[in-house]
């Protein structure tokens, strides 16, 4: 730094540290290009010269936005490294005004790094807080990577031939257990730079050995790996710059010889202690290098994909794991996206575009997950760092999923990573094990496993004078993932995963309730095992061939007593096989065969009695008045659900772009064919912005409950809907003054309309059945619309930031008979926005913030009560239905993360707090015993939750 | 210039600072949530215990369960919190109360039919009502049915309004035919409820009660009797009891300020019935819940997670403190009522009450 404010006196600036970016799309190329310092060329006197020349108040230029050149095609032969030594004049805009070669490479070298430096943004040099222009020397450095004998596989799947050790081992120590081989015996020194905390090689690293007489400079393969040549005795100074790295520095001093013993020393200058390398011996040695700012969010730059749905919002793990209030977990996120409405109480399902919950489907991997959340709500069944990336689907999804008349979210799990890497971390609800790595060649494990400690936690709080229920098992919760992904050849790819959830919560009741007898031991599991497959042939670009299946068993048990027994068991099997076909670049198609079939076993003893229903009278319900009878039913049956789906994706002209998918799908309970035709269609009018626009229908079969014949009614049909959505995308660039949060930025304008029909209401009709008058229970008589308009602005993960604000207007109505009034739906939100960020502020800080502003759910007030003296109890006169409406909702949520890095692990902190300015957001209603005085129901107070996550 | 730092020293150092940070953060995050909880969790209702307004308590049936065509003394326990038992303060003159029979429908699906055999039943005067007191009259004309009730379900149910003259028991007798559209034995022995509306009001206030008193064939051995309070311990020593309105012939207690009292209703082990479970064929005496109710003052509550500060009644002896539900304490010399309610869960009912003075602050 010194060295640039001597320079910028005398207008002849030298690079700074810290005046280098990287392009992360170099890891897709096998010639790249990287820039160094010249910092690192000058000697030390040229150094003494500019600090006695240093100017208070001079900030140097900071590169903000890198551009990669080319490797010169004409000069691929020679495959050398070179350098090209620039002089650019940053104005005070910080563009490049001018480049001038100062050390020449050759002519292709040197067109290519002007053109590239040219193009170069730079915050601007400031002198006492005003902007200047500066002169700066800047070294643009071409390189060939290493890349390793010629193998089948692509090069970004290609192991190191040697990995770094798990090991923990001393931080600069010899690493032991290596296979890395020196390859040439002139080699003194040889290893491996890594990042600091995580061991990641850092590709491309270059080393600069700096001596009084020879300065010698290396540079590291994309493993990371590095050879340093014997070096004359000596002191150097070893210097490794890299772009998004602290700038590492270390003394070594070269002796004759092999290995001995020296007398340790230390730096008189730095203090650090001096290494000692032996150039008659081959050493090995890493290097450690600490990530700038904690790491900062990776930039995604390759080629976007086309989405296969229009209107597709993906969230990738960086945005799925920081958020507040979250917890981490990938589900709750998708809450925070525009169409989804607020759950009360921070619960997990998901009410999308004025859907019911039941009506949306989840999946991982292409398969219906059994069940989201343990508890409910509590945190989700899958471990969020499986995730890969989320994929949510408010309307007007392909044909390759249905079943749901509501959104989609399809989350898909990540391979193992190709170095042994894991986590024990501890936070409020539950303490966490993950575990990843290479098996063998092309073969990655994911292991993970969590535990509530909930129960030790509630142990604590509740009085041991309980006399209304001893909780002889507080709600705990266990989950585990198991994957394995192979990559056989370029071009084929096997896995399997097994996962499992397990909640379980029991108490003793001594006092029996109601009028039963019903006492003694209370008991609520739910378990599923659930093991998933998948094979991927993909021959070529233009086929690809994907088949997988999913089966598994879940299990809820619950029993109140000897009295009251629920078992249910559903055996499920899950089988998609999906064919991609890409003739032409403007035209390809899709095609498969998406089946479930499930087989479900339900015993229950219940008391002979009638659930309530709207309908009913109050009071009513106790006609039987005897509830120390029972009923029994035995249920079992096969439920088949096969489907075909085909889609055609076909761009007539280039900024026009057509989906046409029609799915087939049978339903055995009821049996029903159904045949729902999907279209969407999008057109970039103008560059930045697209139209878009989808029509389809959607159809999904009554859920086991509601076609059984004991409390349900086996002639029930499926419910439909007919999505409509027409949408506005834009797609912008960020101004270069926000180069380190924003590269660009997209907004989206999508109006949904939404008409339900068929749906499942209940009904108090008398029927006549297979000769017997029975009560119909539950007709196909709703209909329902939706609509609205969703605003979402999204800034994707760069550098520093990421985040994203988003605002839905909407109605969502029912009427359930015909002839009824219409009503709200029982989760319409006017109004729901959003506004969320994470921001990295350096030295392992990062924060992240969000508000919500949501209307407040309908509910329907009450008029007064009546006693039932049976009960003891008031039962409630409703008003008008969903006729009120809680006040608006607020809430801030606040996480600050913090980071330590050690050279071979990191130990993290976070400290989640929620609704942070303590507001009491009423959530309902609670009311005193009959009914005649009421309170609000407020929400979570401030909530703080901190974890403590140590990974290596 | 340089940022690598020996990572070891400064690290443990960090590392001691954010494990005292974390200690201390969790400390206080635990404060801050349990503060929270316990000032949120906390409704602001006066808890079902107090009387703090015109209230029916029970309704109770002499005999609980019938068979077609005999008669039941129905009365009920009202109270209001300034006295209600006191002479003249629950007169004839205003008309306060009404009894209604709703006979449910028993055709398919038991949810929908006409009423039936109603025509030979109906309210008949008798006996002085144990609930109303003081010689009362607290029937009147009050709209049955009422339209809070479904309509599509009123028109299921005949009502049947009784005007006994004041001060006259009511007597109410079974129809003949009440169960001819069940068609075999075994549901004729199970039988079907008849459904009591009791409409009172006291000053301005009305309640509108329920009660279903299950008709069937069973001997009467089978049937369901009404368990019966025989006496009360206070701190372990036998007092004397009344019934509700009948004050004067109580015992009165003094219970100091920041005192307590612990009361135990006596039940009468001849009124518990014998029953077998239906579960696992094992007999046993049928549990009485003895519900508290005082027209001031506190009773310890049972703890629980879900309870919060409506907690379910006690159904142990329980403690009563002469404190608000706020935890503040009574005035000296006032004068409390405290009912029991004896319960079987299955239709039977009996009540009895004591009554307690709020004495000097006790020395400690």
């Amino acid at each position: 730094m010194r060295t640039l404010l001597f320079l910028f006196l005398s207008l002849l600036l030298f690079v700074p540290s810290s005046v280098y970016a990287e392009d992360t799309s170099k890891k897709a190329t096998d010639t790249t290009s990287k820039k160094t310092d010249t910092k690192t060329s000058n000697n030390e006197t040229k150094k003494k010269v500019s600090k006695s020349s240093t100017p208070k108040g001079f900030v140097p230029p900071k590169l903000k936005q890198f551009i990669k050149a080319p490797y010169p095609k004409v000069e691929l032969k020679k495959r050398k490294n070179v350098s090209v030594i620039l002089q650019l004049i940053v104005d005070k805009k910080g563009q490049v005004a001018k480049v001038t070669i100062l050390q020449s490479a050759g002519k292709a070298f040197d067109d290519a790094a002007m053109k590239a430096a040219k193009q170069f943004q730079f915050v601007p040099a400031t002198y006492k807080g005003k902007p200047v222009p500066v002169r700066i020397n800047y070294r643009y450095a071409f390189f060939v990577k290493t890349v390793k004998a010629p193998t089948s596989r692509p090069a970004k799947r290609q192991q190191p031939t040697s990995r770094p050790t798990s090991r923990p081992v001393a931080r600069r120590t010899t690493v032991k257990k290596r296979t890395m081989q020196p390859t040439s015996t002139e080699t003194m020194l040889y290893g491996y730079v890594l990042e600091r905390g995580t061991r990641k090689p850092i590709d491309g690293a270059t080393m600069f050995f700096l001596g009084q007489r020879v300065k010698k400079q290396v540079i590291a393969n994309e493993q990371g790996q590095y050879e340093v040549p014997k070096l004359p005795p000596g002191r150097y100074r070893l210097v490794i710059p890299v772009p998004n790295y602290k700038r590492f520095q270390a003394i070594l001093r070269v002796y004759r010889g092999k290995k001995r013993s020296v007398k340790p020393g230390r730096d008189r200058k730095t203090k650090k202690p001096i290494i000692p390398i032996f150039a008659g011996e081959k050493q090995e040695r890493a290097w450690y290098i600490r990530s700038e700012g904690s790491g900062l969010f990776e930039t995604v730059t390759r080629e976007r994909k086309e989405r296969r749905e229009i209107h597709r919002q993906s969230l990738r793990q960086e945005e799925i794991k920081v958020l507040p209030g979250t917890q981490g977990d990938p589900l709750k996120v998708v809450q925070n996206l525009p169409g989804v409405a607020r759950t009360p109480l921070n619960t997990g399902f998901f009410v999308v575009r004025g859907s019911a919950p039941d009506d949306s489907r989840v999946y991982l991997n292409g398969h219906q997950i059994p069940q989201l959340y343990h508890f409910g709500g509590l945190t989700a069944v899958l471990n969020g760092d499986m995730a890969k990336r989320l994929d949510f689907i408010p309307g007007g999804f392909s044909v390759a999923y249905g079943r749901s008349t509501g959104g989609v979210i399809d989350l898909q799990t990540r391979k193992g990573k190709d170095r042994w890497h894991g986590y024990l971390d501890f936070d409020f609800t539950d303490i966490g094990l993950f575990l990843e790595g290479p098996l063998w060649k092309g073969a990655n494990l994911i292991i993970s496993g969590r535990r509530s400690h909930l129960d030790a936690f509630l142990g604590l709080v509740l009085p041991s004078d309980n006399r209304a229920f001893d909780l002889t098992v507080a709600p705990r919760y266990y989950d585990a993932q198991v994957k394995l992904d192979w990559q056989i050849t370029k071009a084929q790819s096997v896995g399997i995963m097994f996962y499992f959830s397990d909640d379980r919560l029991s108490f003793l009741r001594d006092e029996p309730i109601g009028r039963s007898n019903i006492r003694g031991d209370f008991n609520f599991t739910t378990t599923f095992y659930r093991f998933q497959t998948y094979w991927k042939i993909a021959p070529s670009k233009t086929i690809e061939h994907q088949l997988s299946f999913d089966v598994g068993l879940t299990s809820t048990n619950t029993n109140a007593g000897a009295a009251i027994t629920v078992d249910n068991a559903n055996y499920d099997f899950s089988f998609r096989d999906e064919l991609r076909l890409k003739p032409f670049s403007f035209l390809s198609f899709r095609m498969g065969i998406d089946t479930r079939i499930r087989r479900t076993e339900l015993s229950l003893r219940i008391p002979n009695i009638s659930p309530p229903r709207p309908e009913d009278e109050p009071g009513s319900g106790s006609t039987s008045s005897t509830l120390d009878e029972y009923r029994t039913i035995e249920n079992k049956q096969w439920v088949m659900e096969p489907a075909a789906y085909f889609e055609i994706n076909w761009k007539p002209v280039k900024p026009l772009r057509t989906i046409t998918g029609v799915r087939v799908d049978y339903f055995s309970r009821p049996e029903q064919f159904l045949i729902n035709p999907r279209f969407a269609v999008s057109w970039t009018v103008i560059k930045p912005l697209t139209l878009t626009g989808s029509v389809g229908l959607f159809s999904q079969p009554p859920s086991g409950q509601e076609v059984n014949p004991d409390f349900g009614n086996p002639l029930i049909k499926s419910e439909n809907a007919i999505h409509y959505t027409a949408g506005l995308v834009g797609r912008w660039k960020c101004p270069a003054a926000l180069g380190d949060i924003c590269r660009e930025f997209t907004t989206e304008f999508t109006f949904y309309y939404k008409h339900l029909y068929d749906l499942i209401t209940s009904s108090n009709q008398v029927v006549i059945r297979d000769g017997d008058e029975v009560s119909e229970r539950l007709n196909n008589q709703g209909v329902g619309r939706a609509y609205g308009l969703e605003v979402l602005i999204r800034f994707p993960p760069h550098k520093r930031f990421f985040g994203w604000l988003s605002y839905t207007v909407g109605r969502s109505e029912r009427q359930d008979a015909p002839g009824k009034e219409w009503r709200l739906f029982d989760y319409d939100q006017t109004h729901i926005f959003t506004v969320l960020g994470a921001y990295k502020l350096g030295f392992g800080f990062s924060v992240s913030a969000r508000f919500r502003l949501v209307s407040g759910n309908p509910y329907t007030p009450i008029q007064g009560s009546i006693y039932n003296a049976d009960t003891n109890g008031y039962i409630q006169i409703p008003g008008k239905l969903y006729s009120a409406r809680n006040p608006l909702f607020h809430q801030l949520d606040i996480r600050l993360d913090y980071e330590l890095v050690f050279p071979l692990w990191k130990l993290s902190f976070y400290l989640d707090v929620q609704n942070v300015y303590n507001y009491p957001n009423q959530e309902g209603t609670i009311n005193n015993y009959d009914f005649t005085q009421t309170a609000p129901l407020t929400g979570l107070p401030i909530f703080p939750s901190l974890g403590v996550k140590g990974q290596f | 210039m340089s940022h690598h730092k020996q990572g070891s020293m400064m690290s443990s150092q960090r590392v001691h600072r954010i494990f005292a940070l974390l200690k201390g953060g969790m400390l206080l995050c635990a404060l801050m949530l349990f503060a929270s909880c316990f000032e949120d969790c906390q409704p602001p209702f006066p808890p079902i215990s107090q009387i703090d307004k015109f209230r029916v308590l029970a309704i109770k049936s002499e005999p609980p369960e019938l068979a077609p065509g005999e008669t039941a003394q129905l009365s009920f326990l009202a109270m209001n919190p300034d006295g209600a038992f006191k002479a003249g303060t629950f007169s004839c003159d205003k008309p306060q109360a009404l009894w209604v029979a709703c006979l449910p429908m028993l055709g398919p699906g038991n949810s929908n039919a006409s009423c039936t055999g109603l025509a030979s039943g109906g309210f008949d005067g008798g006996a002085p009502d144990g609930g109303v007191p003081d010689g009362g009259n607290p029937f009147g004309s009050v709209t049955l049915c009422p339209a809070s009730m479904d309509a599509n379900r009123t028109e299921s149910l005949v009502c049947l309004p009784g005007f006994p003259p004041c001060g006259e028991t009511i007597r109410w007798t079974v129809p003949k035919g009440f169960l001819d559209p069940l068609k075999t034995t075994e549901e004729k022995e199970k039988g079907a409820d008849a459904l009591l509306i009791l409409t009172a009001s006291y000053d301005g206030l009305q309640q509108i009660s329920l009660k279903n008193v299950l008709i069937s064939s069973k001997t009467e051995e089978n049937r369901n009797h009404n368990p019966k309070i025989t006496g009360f311990l206070a701190d372990e020593k036998s007092i004397t009891s009344c019934m509700p309105g009948e004050a004067d012939k109580c015992d009165e207690i003094t219970v100091p300020i920041g005192g307590k009292l612990k009361i135990k209703a006596e039940i009468d082990p001849a009124s518990q019935d014998e029953l077998t479970s239906t579960v696992d064929g094992v007999k046993f005496k049928e549990d009485i819940q003895i519900l508290w109710y005082a027209t001031e003052g506190e009773f310890d509550r049972s703890a629980s997670i879900f309870s919060g500060k409506n907690p379910p009644q006690h159904t142990e002896d329980p403690y009563w403190y002469p404190n608000d539900f706020r935890g503040q304490a009574l005035k000296e010399g006032l004068q409390v009522n405290i009912v029991a309610i004896a319960r079987d869960r299955r239709g039977g009912f009996d009540w009895r009450m004591i009554r307690v003075k709020v004495g000097p602050k006790a020395s400690p």
